[in-house]
């Protein structure tokens, strides 16, 4: 079976039982694998990236220890490692401030064996509006923090000495436009140039400033369609293109975007 | 490193239903016209003009206004739309408290229907007022557009609440100013406080985009923002209080800011890089020439305030004819043909671009019609406006009824941009 940062735990397993112990011996960090039931939360809703995120390790090191028992690791660009920065939301920061917030130690429950969901949610459910949760456990809880995403509430996770603090608040009934932090980068043009020069020979470059919308959009998706592997597209542009980049999303590009002054935008897209 | 959010756009869903129905009412009102050109006979102050006035403000200006800040506000401000459902709810308030109020005036209802009208379309504004302010709090984002369009929906719960005082006032008479004065208040809080500074607003970021305008003078926006709002402001107090070179002197201030307006829109032109002005342009372009009749009016009027209303009646219905069914109409109809198929191209091609031929959004709707529909609407325009001016009933159903034929082309082309298919390649 081929493999990558993206495939999920849970399909690691399902080809190979061999994968709980294959990871679990890496680092205590992955002990919950071989709890059936933290196991049945985790794998399937965790990939490799999130995985090594999680336990504090390279994902080459998982990649080892898979190769090792047979699976087939496909190759990635390895380009600048991006951190997935648990962003700082100030409502969260304001409600800890104010002493406005329930604490719940989760790690009793789960060395009870049990899934500690319905616990957490029976205690949002009562918490008075304003007031943040916090979940305090020994791994960041990726699912969990998905999930409520989709409810309308906000997240941030702080790790100290090995404790990690998880912060939930509610913000609204519909899904939180979380900040897609592994697709979009507003960087200072520094960055950028500096992000530029990584792709010195393989970067082509457009300017659709002079186009009428939405020859800008159609311009830049076509010369993405064409573009080699590996390569990336340095843009000028007017503004950050709103419609543009919910389609670079869902066609897996990375967009970096340095806002210079009105009227005036740099944009380095590559896969 | 900061955040992204992708997906701002709202669903089409809700903004194209206000295009629809502010096309039909536009239809509805040109009908009425037709079969009713005795409206704009004698004071502007009867039941027929009321009842249409207010169905075009509300059913088609404020409706397509509504649709269109739902797709503009989350691209200014680079936030998502606060809430869609907040959204519906104000458009069901807003379809029926405008047919209820043009209803109450035309048979001159002035107790509970005119009551219920009035609260669901301060229900509908509120509503949407409090979508757009919630919207804009969450966004660092902040530029002269937002303020203009920000102030812009001041003024339009200005409006709605003195119009609602003063409906009140026409069964209980408690105020001290004269009720016509008030009115000419609430008519100028509309139309330049609602109306035109929502349109510098909303205007100055989309037609210098479909020019390609570069460098643009945004002091003279600025500047115009203050004029705009200062001189309606000291004109508001003046009336209340009577104290009539005031109001003159407000109006010479809001004139500059339009002038400074003007000038900003007129830069943006000779800078632009688009040389060739397509059809929605066109239709755009002409809409400011059409300004320019109910600008001199308006000052005309001011000086004459005092005189007789025989002679400054028709002068006065010329005016807001002009301005609302000249200006502002034409410049809906022809912005219509640069926003709406956006919307629809963007929903039916956007994750087809670059993977085939796919046609553009101009290719959504017919050009011969559009065309068509610009010419019979000046000609039906100017026709109208003669008639009101020669306060000739006949002329003026001539003019109306060919409006119509426009507005019916108009409505032709809307429903060929929202009911495309996608062309297989």
């Amino acid at each position: 079976m081929k493999i990558n940062s993206q495939t999920k735990i849970s399909a690691l397993i399902k080809e190979n039982p061999e994968t709980i112990e294959a990871i679990a011996s890496i680092n205590p960090h992955f002990n919950k694998l071989r709890n059936p039931v933290l196991r049945k939360i985790l794998a399937s809703r965790v990939t490799v990236a999130d995985a090594a995120r999680i336990g504090k390790c390279e994902p080459a090191e998982i990649f080892a220890k898979l190769a090792a028992i047979g699976f087939e690791v496909e190759r990635e660009e390895t380009g600048d490692r991006i951190e997935a920065v648990s962003s700082q939301h100030s409502l969260i920061q304001e409600a800890i401030e104010a002493g406005r917030v329930e604490t719940l130690d989760v790690r009793p429950i789960l060395a009870g064996g049990v899934d500690p969901f319905k616990e957490i949610m029976g205690v949002l459910k009562t918490l008075p509006p304003g007031f943040a949760l916090e979940v305090i456990n020994t791994f960041e809880p990726a699912p969990l923090i998905l999930i409520l995403k989709n409810k309308g509430y906000l997240s941030e996770v702080r790790n100290e000495a090995g404790v990690i603090y998880t912060y939930f608040l509610k913000v609204g009934e519909e899904p939180v436009q979380a900040p897609a932090a592994d697709h979009f980068f507003r960087v200072s043009i520094e960055e950028l140039e500096q992000h530029k020069e990584s792709y010195r020979g393989r970067c082509r470059e457009i300017d659709v400033r002079d186009l009428e919308m939405p020859l800008p959009l159609v311009t830049i998706l076509n010369e993405l369609e064409g573009l080699p592997e590996n390569h990336a597209l340095f843009v000028h542009h007017k503004k950050t293109p709103q419609y543009l980049l919910p389609e670079l999303e869902e066609r897996g590009f990375k967009t970096w975007i340095a806002d210079i002054e009105e009227g005036n935008v740099k944009l380095l897209i590559h896969r | 490193m900061q955040g992204v959010a992708s997906q701002n756009a709202p669903s089409p869903s809700l903004v194209v239903p206000h295009f629809l129905l502010g096309g039909l009412t536009l239809l509805v009102v040109t009908i009425l016209i037709v079969l009713y050109p005795g409206a704009f006979i004698g004071h502007y102050f009867n039941p027929k003009l009321l009842g249409i006035t207010h169905l075009l403000v509300l059913g088609w200006i404020t409706m397509v206004i509504f649709g269109a800040l739902y797709q503009v506000i989350p691209v200014i401000l680079e936030v998502k739309l606060y809430s869609e459902r907040l959204g519906f709810a104000s458009l069901v308030l807003l379809v029926s408290g405008s047919v209820l109020l043009a209803a109450a005036f035309w048979r001159f209802e002035l107790g509970l229907l005119l009551y219920v009208a009035a609260v669901l379309i301060t229900l509908a504004v509120l509503f949407f007022a409090i979508n757009i302010f919630v919207t804009s709090s969450r966004s660092a984002k902040r530029s002269i557009e937002r303020d203009l369009i920000l102030t812009s929906i001041l003024w339009l719960l200005f409006t709605v609440l003195a119009g609602g005082v003063l409906g009140l006032n026409l069964t209980m008479a408690f105020l001290a100013t004269p009720h016509l004065e008030l009115l000419k208040m609430h008519a100028h809080a509309g139309l330049a406080g609602w109306f035109l500074q929502l349109i510098m607003g909303v205007g100055s970021r989309l037609l210098p985009m479909f020019m390609v305008s570069h460098g643009l003078r945004w002091g003279r926006l600025r500047a115009a923002y203050g004029a705009v709002n200062g001189g309606l402001l000291a004109g508001v107090f003046a009336l209340i209080l009577q104290w009539h070179s005031g109001v003159m002197a407000g109006t010479l201030v809001v004139l500059a800011g339009i002038v400074l307006f003007l000038s900003f829109l007129w830069d943006a032109y000779r800078k632009r890089v688009k040389k060739q002005l397509d059809i929605g342009m066109r239709q755009s372009a002409l809409s400011f020439f059409l300004l320019l009749p109910p600008l001199a009016l308006v000052l005309l009027l001011s000086l004459l305030s005092g005189r007789a209303a025989s002679f400054t009646a028709p002068m006065a219905l010329a005016y807001g004819s002009a301005i609302l069914l000249g200006f502002i109409t034409s410049l809906i109809m022809g912005q219509t043909y640069k926003t709406l198929p956006f919307i629809l191209w963007l929903k039916v091609y956007r994750n087809k671009v670059g993977k085939g031929k796919i046609p553009l959004p101009k290719d959504l709707y017919d050009e011969r019609v559009a065309n068509i529909q610009l010419w019979v609407y000046a000609a039906g325009f100017f026709t109208l406006l003669t008639g009101i001016v020669l306060q000739w009933p006949r002329l003026i159903a001539i003019g109306a009824a060919l409006f119509c034929v426009s507005v019916g082309f108009y409505n032709f082309n809307l429903l060929k941009i929202v009911l495309h298919k996608p062309v297989a390649n």
